[in-house]
């Protein structure tokens, strides 16, 4: 991985290169106008100063070019073969050149494009110097070969060679750039070549020695500083010293001793300060390798360790053993109280002091160490806990010791934080940089998703328990419906082993007409539907069907989407017996009902008949007897004695009261069967109607009447009315031997029921016989003094009972009667 | 003119008996035929059975009409009756001992002229009977044949 400074560099390095390909190739072009134009200043760029030639110019040009069309490795291969003839052509120039030199040939390359007149003959015009040719050999074969190793080779030789040139312009000192008493390099086209070979040196980053120069090891920094540093220091001191001699400062005796000393002087302290930098660098990386090897060995223990106890035991063992530390512990914070207590430590016994000490709830500990790194769950680092004034409570038990670093690392169990591991060495100042807080965070999170995945272990585990020991089968399958996991109540339910499901299709358990639903239950799935408590039937292995109730629901992966479904089978076998037995129960029952209502019917027919018969058949022969008589009577009353006649009479009025009798057991029956209208009646109304009835009636009794007004009543009219005729009768009967008789309406509360009472002042009737009293044909009277049939209040209770009320009756002798009746069923 | 025929339609002697001896005290002289059950009743207005031959045109002037009766019921003779274009217009009165609202629905949807209840009374019955005599054959206009 690069750094985001090595980067720079490079960006800068190739705009650099292309920069220099300009540079180049716009120098050859201005001194080739200079020629065509013959202006002098462009040749030699000085006023007087030797000129370039009109070939070094060229080649300059060609290969500032080759160079810009070379400069990018991965450029199109034609505009690379366009450089690469560029620059052999630039070659092929020098090396003419340089033969002409060597063999003395006249090969007349120097004066082929324009005629050098400014140089003097002897010095064949227009030829470059011979040092020029080789830098340009060079600096073509660098060219050519840039893309290889060998390119930084001849680059390197071009810029020694124009570096001799530069330095000897700059000290003045020909020897070096006439080397061989020929033509020289002129100083604008040793400046050139410096441009090009260094932008050639550093056209390729990725290979040879700018490689090593680039990469971001403490040698290559140190090498990136120093090398420009050096030269250009040497070279300053070097000039400054003989400008020195030349302004008469000192002589070229002391200058050798001067420089020397002026480099001693200054390259001391300079070596000094990169040593110092190359050993800081080194001690971080002993310091991270030391982190690395702890956090690794943390990670180690995190994959082995079962419990918590035994991971923070093993925690600070490893901390203390491999990672050189003095001390290490592990604090569990108290959520109720606040309190971090030392559970484990190595170094030193720490679990036995006063661990009050630390709470992150007290306001003056807010800023402890400790306490801080737990409350905002970040890593808290001490350079010095000697001084430290954050240390606080602890520092009395800390000073006793050589402890200087210190880091609290919190570490959190799915998202809270419960604790803090804390490491303590004797160097001050070990946790210092951004790398060292950042290795310690990873131990952090390293240690809070070992308890996480400890609690996750424990509740797959206790997950597991349940899924084993449920009752229900807890079948799992993909989204083909394939058996991914299978349950012991699976293997109960459905008589399959696991082995003989998983990885088979769920549809073995499904009986073929109901093979439908499977696909309605996936498709339902997939869309995120849970399916609950469907009821239906699926097949045992040995081919029985079971009433079984599924829920079934998504399963997803880590990422949320739908992978299968869990489904939870419940054997509804039992429950569905049981409703079949209810509603064969039902249906019994429905069916008895029928056939009672049947019965009744029928009873209740054979009694209409049996009533028409009495109406109609008892009363003809009634008739007949009385008629009868009457003939006797009448056709032979003259024979008869007086006894006679009386028998005869008794055995009329006999049967009048048989005639009697039988037309109220009649309308008893009939009040039983007749269907009830019910309406809301007024009772105060109808009592007036019957009372004035009964005046009339018999107009000679004195009945004092007192009716109570509005009451009304919710009931069957007609059937009401024959109650309060029947209670209204029987009172004015029974008060018929009372001079002042009094009969009374009214409506009372009794036990917070509304009740209607017919009161009299009549005659009355012992309480011990009350119950008898609504019995059909019980009398309370001899019929000599009040006639009667006694079927009267049979009959108004019946009806009573009709409207869901009671009837009843409050009376003593001869002190009269109040007789009571309700019309809804009690409350 | 022959006074008017009665059809008493009884099956109770005794009935009969009390019936005869009412009318014979209201000096109703009108000659009563008596028949037994509905069957006789119907064959005797329509000329068919013991009466086959009868002269059908000769009608009752009023008919006695009990209910409980055996083979056809009075309701059925009632129905059959006034079913019938020639005696749809006879007066029939209801003489029975039934005193069932349904009866005595039953017979004035059928059309029954009137509803008399047999008292057990022999007085009461005998004037009703009188009554009846007297305002059926004589304040009644008879309906045109």
């Amino acid at each position: 991985m690069k750094s985001e400074s090595n980067i720079r560099i490079l960006s800068f390095l190739r705009s650099s290169v292309n920069a220099a390909s300009m540079v180049v190739s716009g120098v050859g072009l201005v001194v080739l106008l200079g020629w065509v134009l013959n202006i002098s200043i462009l040749k030699s760029m000085i006023p007087n100063a030797a000129t370039m030639k009109f070939n070094v110019a060229l080649c300059f040009v060609l290969a500032g070019v080759s160079l810009w069309l070379l400069q990018h490795e991965a450029s199109q291969p034609g505009k690379k073969r366009m450089g690469q003839i560029l620059a052999g052509l630039v070659v092929i120039i020098g090396l003419l050149t340089l033969s002409e030199y060597l063999f003395n040939w006249k090969l007349s390359v120097d004066q082929l494009f324009v005629r050098d007149a400014a140089t003097a003959p002897n010095a064949f015009p227009g030829r470059m110097s011979y040092i020029t040719a080789i830098c340009f050999i060079f600096s073509g074969f660098a060219l050519v070969l840039i893309d290889t190793r060998s390119s930084q080779y001849f680059s390197a030789g071009v810029i020694l060679l124009s570096l001799l040139s530069a330095v000897g312009y700059l000290f003045d000192y020909q020897l070096l750039y006439q080397l061989g008493g020929y033509n020289t390099p002129t100083w604008h086209t040793a400046l050139t070549f410096f441009i090009l070979a260094l932008a050639l040196f550093i056209a390729r980053q990725s290979h040879g020695m700018i490689k090593m120069m680039m990469s971001d090891l403490i040698g290559s920094r140190t090498v990136r500083l120093l090398l420009p540093v050096t030269i250009f220091l040497i070279i300053l001191l070097g000039w400054l010293v003989q400008q020195g001699e030349r302004f008469g400062f000192f002589n070229s005796y002391n200058e050798s001793a001067i420089l020397v000393v002026l480099l001693i002087f200054i390259y001391s302290p300079l070596i000094y300060f990169y040593a110092n930098r190359i050993n800081q660098a080194e001690a971080k990386v002993i310091r991270l390798s030391r982190l690395y090897a702890t956090l690794s060995q943390v990670n180690q223990t995190i994959v082995r360790s079962r419990n918590r106890d035994e991971l923070y035991q093993t925690i600070c063992d490893v901390v203390v053993q491999f990672g050189g530390f003095s001390l290490a512990w592990v604090g569990l914070l108290d959520e109720q109280t606040g309190d971090v207590k030392p559970v484990t430590a190595n170094g030193l016994d720490i679990t036995q002091w006063p661990f009050a000490a630390i709470n992150i709830q007290q306001e003056d500990l807010k800023d402890e160490l400790i306490a801080t790194a737990i409350r905002t769950s970040k890593v808290v680092t001490s350079d010095n806990i000697q001084t430290d004034k954050r240390i606080q409570n602890l520092y009395d038990q800390f000073q006793k010791y050589a402890y200087r670093s210190l880091a609290a690392i919190p570490f959190r169990l799915n998202g809270k934080t419960i604790g803090v591991v804390s490491l303590v060495a004797a160097e001050a100042g070990l946790f210092k940089d951004t790398e060292e807080i950042n290795l310690l965070k990873e131990m952090g999170l390293d240690i809070s998703f070992a308890h996480d995945s400890m609690e996750a272990e424990r509740a797959k585990v206790y997950m597991s328990a349940i899924v084993e020991s449920s009752n229900d089968a807890i079948i799992a399958k993909d989204l083909n419906g394939i058996v991914t996991s299978w349950n012991p109540a699976a293997q109960n339910i459905f008589g399959y082993k696991a082995d003989e499901m998983l990885g088979q299709p769920v549809l073995r358990l499904i009986p073929p007409k109901r093979v439908r639903e499977e696909q309605y239950i996936l498709n339902q799935i997939k869309q995120d539907q849970p399916v609950r408590h469907y009821e239906t039937v699926r097949v045992r292995k040995d081919g029985t069907l079971i009433d079984v109730s599924l829920t079934i629901s998504p399963i997803r992966n880590a990422n949320g989407n739908i992978i299968g479904a869990s489904k939870i089978v419940h054997d509804i076998t039992e429950r569905k017996q049981a409703e079949a037995e209810i509603q064969k129960l039902n249906s019994d029952l429905e069916q008895r009902v029928i056939e009672r209502t049947t019965q009744l019917a029928a009873a209740n027919q054979e009694l209409e008949a049996f009533s028409y018969s009495v109406s109609h058949d008892l009363r003809a022969p009634l008739r007949g007897i009385d008629g009868w008589s009457l003939a006797l009577l009448e056709d032979y009353g003259a024979q008869l004695d007086e006894q006679a006649h009386q028998y005869l009479d008794r055995v009329r009025s006999e049967t009048q009261r048989m005639g009697n009798l039988i037309d109220d057991l009649l309308q008893l029956s009939r009040i039983t069967r007749a269907d009830m209208n019910k309406v809301q009646v007024d009772l105060s109304a109808l009592t007036q109607a019957i009372v004035a009835r009964l005046q009339e009636s018999e107009p000679q009794r004195q009945i004092e009447y007192t009716v109570q007004g509005d009451l009304s009543a919710w009931g069957d009219a007609r059937l009401l009315e024959v109650v309060l005729t029947n209670l209204l009768s029987n009172a004015c009967k029974f008060t018929s031997k009372i001079p002042q008789a009094r009969i009374e309406f009214g409506q009372t509360e009794l036990d917070g029921q509304r009740a209607f009472f017919v009161r009299d002042n009549g005659a009355g009737f012992d309480m011990a016989f009350a119950k008898k009293l609504f019995s059909p044909f019980q009398r309370m009277h001899k019929a000599s003094e009040f006639p009667g049939t006694g079927v009267g209040l049979a009959t108004v209770q019946r009806i009573v009972h009709r409207h869901g009320g009671r009837v009843w009756a409050e009376s003593a002798l001869n002190a009269g009667a109040t007789f009571y009746f309700t019309l809804e069923a009690n409350k | 003119m022959t006074p008017k025929i009665i059809l008493l339609v009884e099956d109770n002697p005794s009935d009969i008996g009390l019936t005869q001896r009412a009318l014979a005290k209201s000096h109703i002289t009108n000659q009563l035929v008596v028949a037994e059950d509905g069957q006789e009743a119907l064959d005797y207005l329509f000329g068919a059975g013991q009466y086959a031959g009868r002269d059908v045109s000769e009608l009752p002037a009023l008919i006695l009409l009990d209910l409980k009766l055996p083979r056809v019921d009075g309701l059925e003779v009632l129905r059959q009756v006034r079913a019938d274009p020639r005696t749809h217009r006879l007066p029939i009165v209801i003489l029975t001992t039934s005193s069932e609202e349904q009866d005595m629905a039953q017979s004035y949807d059928l059309g029954a002229n009137s509803y008399i209840r047999k008292p057990v009374d022999f007085t009461q019955f005998a004037n009703a009977v009188e009554h009846l005599g007297l305002y059926w054959l004589v304040m009644n206009e008879q309906p045109p044949s």
